[in-house]
């Protein structure tokens, strides 16, 4: 959002409350394409939730041999496809405590990218820069940089990425050094989202002092430098004042419904394992509430504890059972919306990097780098796009086979700007290329030079 | 190689290569820098490296003046230190210096019934290193070692006189960033030992990567990342166990991604070996861990003992860490690294790999980045590199002083964003005024540090440590926590008195600013220089953002203790001013009016007295919230 939108808006929303009216509708009439990017922070071990069908014996043979430790009390891999997983039509098994994921994907509403890969240096940080700013060759000291998600708020022009997390991670930035949160709203607390006016004449005295003086600052941060560091705070307090009361006034008027306040309640037994997942969600739909007002097209999510060096499968199944399961935050969250709302979202789940194929000898798995990457939604062509188990990780025709080798990973083919650029350009046509510019070189279909694609893939119609 | 990892060893002999040629020019420019921070010295200078660096320390102004008129590298050296306690930095007023500054020291001390003990006897609890489960509740009578408690210790040590508020913000660097480990995997006890063992390390004035080595070798760290249970089979060969802190050695410990060798000799060499240096590292257990001869929870049996021999520990389990060590060398990082034990091939290898390539260029800009500058540039980083080179062996302490003394840090685009951390804990500790204040006031901001999103010893981040500065900065939600906290929550910051009980006695203790803020050479507390002070105090900026905003609303709190636009007109007092306006009249015959009032901060009436103190109090929480306490700019 420029400028000029922005105080537009304000003004706008200024009127809208001076006349004691909602300054705009909840959820948005005919609501835009909308990008919720939810992060795995740690390097979720997707091939756990995609397991091979016991029938293609080659393959789950030596699944089992190199995978087994991960699934406790059972003898053979029959005994843990029967009790964990269930079949697809496709053939694989999704696990069992991803029970909305298996119905979405029924329903032909999940895409999975099969070895799709970003970082290959397997360390947090720097991976995790990578994925978010989108950019492979982004410094592992670039901690204030443009990140993709900002892009396109950019490319998209009048519109915010929305963050629900924790921080406003590097996804979230736009381009500009003075500003990287121009076109940011964070909404981790959208029930408490406004700056305090104070509540009796001693907090008051405060609190007008506090705003008079931000005014007052604001003026002068005009001519200072974009270098001048302290522009952020005056820009932070702008901005919460401009959306906050607003924004009060619509979630005042739109109670968060009962289900999502449930799985974020500690003392319900349908709560979630992380009740702050259960909180992004809430914060999700209230943001959905107000999307007009934040011109909401994109939105960040983070979930943390995929880091599953030990013991995988317990922390795993608490993991998928919170974002997928039946019960799970988004379905409880997509149920909560408004069709038209879920029928212009798509999920897309991203993660710092994947593991190694086998085992670890501690119950888990360790850093590796090729991953699953899932996108869900209605707007979604459903499928499996590429080779999910494939069978160069069981052959011996180029010596020993990848399940059989400490370290091996799930080969990268698929370059992770393919498949987001893609979605870039569904939330609005031809923004990937502006988002990930490498995608200019995609024809080339080599690093360093192009983003890579699976051979014999299409990802043209991942998207409707 | 793949096609990308082979780009990414051409683009890093790049960057060895420009860096050479860099290193070159820096060398030659060394004794142009240090004059030209020589120059900067002054006054300003010492309060920055005191927030930088200490939370803003607790040395008098006089001592400040002191340094800020020695030998830069004399005050240094003066400043910044690893002793358990600093008496210029911090100087003494009671027991507290003589209880040292370990933090298990300190929470045995403030936890305990000593005479000496200055915590105020219903606060004791806070400190305790143990909770019993009150009768009547399912656990009654089981003892746990308390982890807040340890958190709220460290942070009570912030302001407290005759400690070293540096060796505290380092510790929290090592062990909360640099090192990661938290109490959401690990037991508080072993934190706690990990955190003074390596404190004392420092304080001897050991190596960096010793200190690095001790903290790889603690059971603190073996729990944290799980390697306690990694065990190499010397007859078979055969490792089992996990590569996570095989990895995060070099990655996090020592700044190492493996970018000067093949990703393939990386990987299956460099940290499958250290996994298996990493073997037979269980950890003893001990039904009367930590001195506690009864009832204490299983949860708790976990000691700071990581034994390397084969045997029977205090809980009666059989150990085989000599057996399920790998016997022999192994090579990591091209070298053969050799000992009979995990702990001395952690050692052995330490040497190496701070000397990589990789950790020269990457360990001393992360260090300036945490502690100093988010606005590193290439001449910047070239710089701090020849520094940390220039140090043989490898010392923290050296580093950190000879950069803080140099025209790299005392420049005008250095500028750092604070954390939640270093907020709230200037805000307290420049907010204290004696220990008296220190131990009598009930009010600790741990729970305010909580709620913006950073905890002691619970870093933010699972994997790579606590809340970064730039993430703090980007936060607009912290900044919205801090906004209304300064609002609704302002108490804290205003308190002027407080009951207590001591003996079965009440007894007050009472703001006083009057101990440290200098009367004018007319004997008395004027405004307008109580607010410059005030200023220099809190932000350390040589006054250069008090500007006519903050001149016209902090004088107004301290002359009036109400709000600026009140003070113009008591029935329209909602009224923004522009720096402008302000330098104009009538405005600024307004803010004159303010400067000239005399603040009886002196007066023997108590309640004119407090009134005082009050005052100074809401100005203190204005300046809190200006931009200026969210960041701080190089000089």
């Amino acid at each position: 959002m420029n400028r000029r939108d922005f105080v537009k808006l304000t003004l706008y929303s200024s009127v809208m409350a001076g006349l004691g009216l909602p300054s705009t509708r909840a959820f948005a009439a005919g609501p835009n394409r909308t990008l919720v990017n939810i992060m795995c922070l740690g390097g979720a071990d997707f091939r756990y939730m995609f397991a091979p069908n016991p029938s293609d014996a080659d393959y789950a043979n030596k699944y089992w041999e190199a995978r087994s430790q991960l699934y406790s009390g059972h003898a053979s891999y029959s005994s843990a496809w029967g009790a964990l997983y269930s079949a697809t039509a496709a053939g694989f098994g999704i696990y069992n405590q991803a029970g909305w994921l298996k119905a979405q994907y029924d329903a032909g509403n999940v895409a999975i990218v099969c070895n799709v890969v970003g970082s290959e240096n397997r360390q947090h940080d720097h991976s995790q820069i990578i994925i978010n700013t989108g950019d492979l060759n982004a410094s592992r000291f670039a901690l204030d940089r443009d990140g993709w998600g900002g892009r396109l708020a950019e490319a998209i022009g009048a519109a915010n990425v929305v963050a629900m997390s924790h921080d406003i991670s590097a996804f979230c930035k736009g381009t500009d050094p003075a500003n990287r949160t121009a076109q940011v709203i964070h909404a981790r607390d959208t029930r408490n989202f406004a700056l305090s006016n104070g509540n009796n004449a001693t907090t008051q005295r405060v609190a007008r002092a506090l705003k008079n003086y931000y005014k007052g600052k604001q003026l002068e941060a005009t001519n200072k430098p974009a270098s001048w560091p302290y522009h952020k705070f005056i820009q932070h307090e702008q901005k919460l004042r401009e959306f906050g009361d607003p924004f009060k006034a619509l979630t005042d008027a739109n109670p968060i419904p009962a289900a999502l306040l449930d799985i974020a309640d500690s003392s319900s037994p349908n709560r979630l394992n992380r009740l702050g997942f259960a909180k992004e969600c809430s914060n999700l739909y209230d943001s959905f509430t107000g999307a007009e007002l934040f011109q909401l097209r994109v939105a960040a999510m983070e979930y943390g504890g995929w880091d599953t060096h030990r013991s995988q499968q317990s922390g795993f199944e608490n993991n998928i059972s919170d974002l997928f399961g039946t019960n799970g935050g988004l379905a409880t969250l997509t149920n909560s919306l408004p069709a038209d709302v879920v029928n212009n979202t798509v999920f897309v789940f991203t993660t710092d990097f994947g593991r190694q194929l086998r085992a670890n000898g501690d119950n888990g798995t360790d850093h590796g780098t090729g991953n699953y990457m899932i996108l869900i939604g209605p707007a979604v062509n459903g499928g499996v796009y590429g080779e999910m188990h494939p069978r160069r990780e069981i052959s011996t025709a180029e010596g020993p086979a990848p399940f059989d080798v400490r370290g091996a990973d799930i080969k990268g083919l698929t370059s992770f700007e393919r498949v987001l650029s893609r979605l870039c350009n569904w939330v609005e046509p031809g923004s990937g290329i502006k988002v990930f510019p490498n995608m200019a070189y995609a024809n080339l279909n080599t690093y360093p030079d192009g983003p890579i694609l699976e051979p014999g893939v299409d990802l043209s119609n991942l998207l409707a | 190689m793949p096609r990308q990892g082979r780009n990414q060893l051409y683009t890093a002999r790049i960057i060895l290569l420009s860096l050479t040629v860099t290193l070159l020019i820096a060398c030659d420019n060394s004794s142009v820098t240090q004059k030209k921070a020589v120059s900067l010295w002054s006054e300003t200078s010492v309060r920055k490296i005191l927030h930088t660096f200490a939370y803003g320390g607790q040395a008098t102004d006089e001592q400040i003046k002191a340094w800020a008129g020695m030998e830069p590298r004399a005050a240094i050296q003066q400043i910044l230190t690893f002793d358990e306690v600093n008496p210029r930095l911090s100087p003494p007023e009671d027991a507290t210096a003589r209880m040292g500054g370990t933090l298990k020291g300190l929470q045995s001390f403030w936890g305990s019934s000593d005479q000496d003990n200055p915590v105020r006897e219903d606060h004791r609890t806070y400190y305790d290193t143990f909770y019993t489960y009150p009768d009547g509740s399912p656990n009654a009578g089981l003892v746990v070692v308390n982890g807040t408690n340890m958190q709220r210790s460290w942070v009570s040590s912030i302001n407290k006189r005759g400690l070293n508020p540096f060796r505290q913000k380092v510790g929290l660097f090592l062990t909360n960033y640099h090192m990661a480990v938290s109490t959401h995997k690990v037991r508080p006890a072993l934190i706690r030992s990990m955190y003074d063992d390596i404190m004392t390390d420092l304080a001897q004035g050991k190596p960096f990567e010793q200190v690095l080595a001790r903290g790889a070798s603690s059971a603190a760290v073996a729990m944290q990342y799980g390697h306690q249970y990694n065990r190499f089979n010397n007859t078979s060969s055969v490792f089992r166990g996990n590569d996570d802190f095989a990895r995060e050695f070099h990655q996090l410990f020592f700044r190492i991604l493996g970018e000067d060798y093949t990703a393939d000799y990386h990987e299956n060499t460099t940290i499958e070996h250290t996994a298996w240096t990493l073997t037979g590292m269980g950890i003893d257990r001990s039904p009367t861990a930590w001195g506690v001869m009864a009832n204490l929870s299983t949860n708790d049996y976990w000691t700071d003992i990581i034994d390397s021999s084969d045997h029977i520990d205090a809980d009666g389990r059989t150990l085989s860490n000599m057996t399920n060590h790998h016997a022999d060398g192994l090579e990591i990082l091209g070298k053969t690294i050799y000992g009979t034990t995990p702990r001395e091939k952690i050692y052995a290898l330490s040497e190496v790999a701070i000397n990589e390539r990789e950790s020269l260029d990457s360990m001393p800009v992360f260090l300036v980045n945490f502690f100093a500058d988010d606005n590193l540039n290439d001449e910047k980083i070239s710089e701090i590199r020849r520094l940390w080179r220039s140090i043989e062996p490898r010392n923290l302490l050296s580093f950190l002083q000879e950069y803080a003394i140099s025209s790299t840090f005392l420049r005008s685009d250095t500028y750092k964003y604070r954390t939640a951390f270093s907020r709230n804990l200037a805000l307290f500790n420049l907010n204290t005024v004696d220990n008296d204040e220190a131990y009598h006031n009930s009010w600790s901001p741990i729970w305010m540090i909580n709620t913006q999103g950073a905890l002691p010893f619970a870093p933010a981040h699972d994997v790579f440590g606590g809340q970064t500065s730039i993430n703090a900065a980007n936060n607009p939600d912290i900044f919205k926590s801090a906004y209304n906290s300064a609002v609704d929550g302002h108490w804290f910051v205003v308190k002027h008195s407080e009951n207590y009980v001591e003996n079965s006695v009440t007894k007050t203790w009472e703001k006083d600013w009057a101990k440290v803020i200098p009367k004018n050479v007319s004997g008395v507390y004027r405004v307008g220089e109580i607010a410059e002070w005030l200023w220099q105090r809190f932000i350390a900026d040589g006054l250069k953002n008090y500007g006519p905003l903050e001149r016209a609303y902090i004088t107004a709190f301290l002359a009036t203790g109400n709000d600026f636009g009140m003070t113009v007109d008591e029935f329209n007092p909602d009224v923004t001013f522009t720096a402008k306006q302000l330098e104009s009249e009538p405005y600024k015959s307004y803010i004159a009016a303010n400067e000239a009032v005399i603040m009886k901060l002196d007066s023997t009436d108590q309640n004119t007295r407090r009134t005082a103190n009050y005052r100074i109090g809401w100005a203190i929480n204005f300046i809190s919230m200006t931009p200026y306490m969210f960041a701080m700019e190089g000089q």
